[in-house]
């Protein structure tokens, strides 16, 4: 019997396998990040920079806008549903917030879905309640521009124009109206990031914004933003690479040596 | 209390999604059907949330007389005639004609726009930056030429460098960013799943 036949015959038992493994990795390192163990992190410009920007809205009192794109979190199967890149989104939401508390507004942050919406008012509201100003109007924050990438590229286009926050980050699911916003957005802020995981768009913005991300670094924007539960889970992302990498080498051999047809 | 009701909820209903995809059964099909539906019911709630969103912000910046007044209007106006019209008569022609007129023309000039901004994006780019932008110039200009008719005639080998390297470097590229995708996303995955991270507790 050939091995592709084999994997064929058993993909589901080996996508398990490979997902029982990442658990295993996860926890334990999960594990040993939170008890202290040392993680080594290459530079990220991008990640740094937006730390030192959460530094700059408490000293200038201009917020930064946080375009979280396009993507939704109520889940479907597809390369353009961004469930995944919506938390990160949040998370970065989550994580500017609390960096940049004592700013009269740190965060302006915009979506074209009604669930990220709903979570990125949630972490407003407890950031709000957390300093004891719970009865601050939440949509100053928050805005939605509907469900759709023309509406949210022209709602965020107005809204930067009017706001003139001290920087424009888009991170997220973006489609080509990352680069609508961007190309729009030049003269009203002086710094332009962002990152998105769509190969196509990922081309587009990185023409048009100072720095970004693309692909997994995407993922690792807790980690560098400083959540230590998240380096635990980017040692693990770099461990399964190199699963995988192995698992393509040794593809590559048994195509050779004929048993792969 | 309600924190923990929370974890558990999130907690479950993730591990009965999952279970049903690796393990199918009858009784874990029923119970993920019910959840990704009730997902979905969950989702208009969001949509409607986002209305009064966008209400709230417009309808703010009407009353206190805010610079750009007249755009707010022009949205309410327009956001509540379209809504009307759609609960009214879903399937009247000026439901139909709101989208064929309006939004259909305006989506396509977006798209036509995109190749001007590209061009400026890629000229600034290369004024101001590095040899990534030139290097990016030179393969857009390249794989550019190869699709010309007159290309073909001038250098007849054009197509088949073309075709190598979509097929070749332009596809391992592609894929290597989506198997990184691909591992983000499952990490993602199992932070919430195994609340590390809590999006739906404001954290």
């Amino acid at each position: 019997m050939q091995v592709l036949e084999i994997i064929t015959a058993n993909i589901d038992l080996l996508a398990l396998l490979f997902l029982l493994l990442f658990i295993v990795f996860f926890v334990l390192f999960t594990y040993r990040a939170k008890k202290g163990a040392r993680v080594h992190l290459r530079q990220n410009r991008l990640y740094a920079r937006l730390l030192n920007l959460a530094a700059q809205a408490v000293e200038t009192g201009k917020p930064i806008h946080l375009g979280m794109g396009i993507g939704s979190l109520s889940g479907g199967i597809g390369p353009n549903v961004g469930t995944a890149e919506s938390f990160i989104a949040l998370t970065v939401f989550a994580t500017l917030a609390d960096r940049a508390r004592g700013a009269v507004r740190p965060l302006l942050g915009t979506t074209a879905d009604g669930t990220v919406l709903a979570a990125a008012l949630g972490i407003v509201h407890r950031r709000n309640a957390q300093n004891g100003q719970a009865g601050l109007a939440l949509n100053k924050a928050v805005r939605f521009y509907g469900p759709d990438p023309l509406a949210y590229a022209a709602g965020v286009r107005q809204t930067l124009a009017g706001e003139k926050p001290l920087a424009n980050v888009l991170l997220g699911q973006l489609g080509a109206e990352g680069l609508w916003i961007a190309e729009t957005n030049i003269k009203n802020t002086p710094a332009q990031l962002g990152g998105t995981t769509p190969p196509a768009s990922s081309a587009l913005l990185a023409v048009s914004l100072d720095q970004m991300v693309i692909g997994e670094d995407v993922f690792a924007a807790g980690a560098y933003l400083g959540r230590i539960a998240h380096l635990g889970s980017l040692v693990t992302q770099d461990l399964m690479r190199v699963v995988i990498i192995l698992s393509i080498l040794v593809g590559v051999i048994l195509a050779s040596l004929g048993y792969w047809v | 209390m309600n924190r923990i009701l929370s974890l558990a909820v999130a907690v479950v209903c993730g591990v009965i999604v999952l279970l049903d995809f690796f393990i199918p059964g009858p009784e874990t099909a029923v119970a993920s059907r019910i959840l990704v539906e009730g997902v979905t019911i969950l989702a208009v709630f969001g949509l409607l949330l986002g209305l009064l969103n966008l209400l709230a912000v417009h309808s703010q910046r009407l009353v206190k007389g805010e610079e750009r007044r007249g755009l707010s209007g022009v949205l309410i106006l327009g956001m509540l005639g379209a809504l009307i019209v759609g609960i009214v008569a879903p399937a009247s022609p000026a439901n139909r004609w709101v989208f064929d007129h309006l939004y259909a023309p305006l989506q396509s000039s977006m798209t036509a726009l995109l190749a001007f901004f590209a061009i400026s994006a890629a000229y600034r780019a290369l004024r101001i930056r590095n040899i990534d932008a030139l290097i990016l110039l030179v393969i857009s200009l390249f794989m550019l030429f190869t699709q010309l008719p007159f290309g073909q005639t001038l250098w007849p080998e054009l197509s088949a460098i073309r075709d190598w390297l979509l097929a070749i470097p332009v596809t391992a590229g592609i894929r290597g960013i989506l198997l990184g995708v691909a591992l983000g996303t499952i990490t993602t995955a199992l932070r919430v799943l195994l609340a590390v991270d809590r999006p739906y507790l404001g954290e």
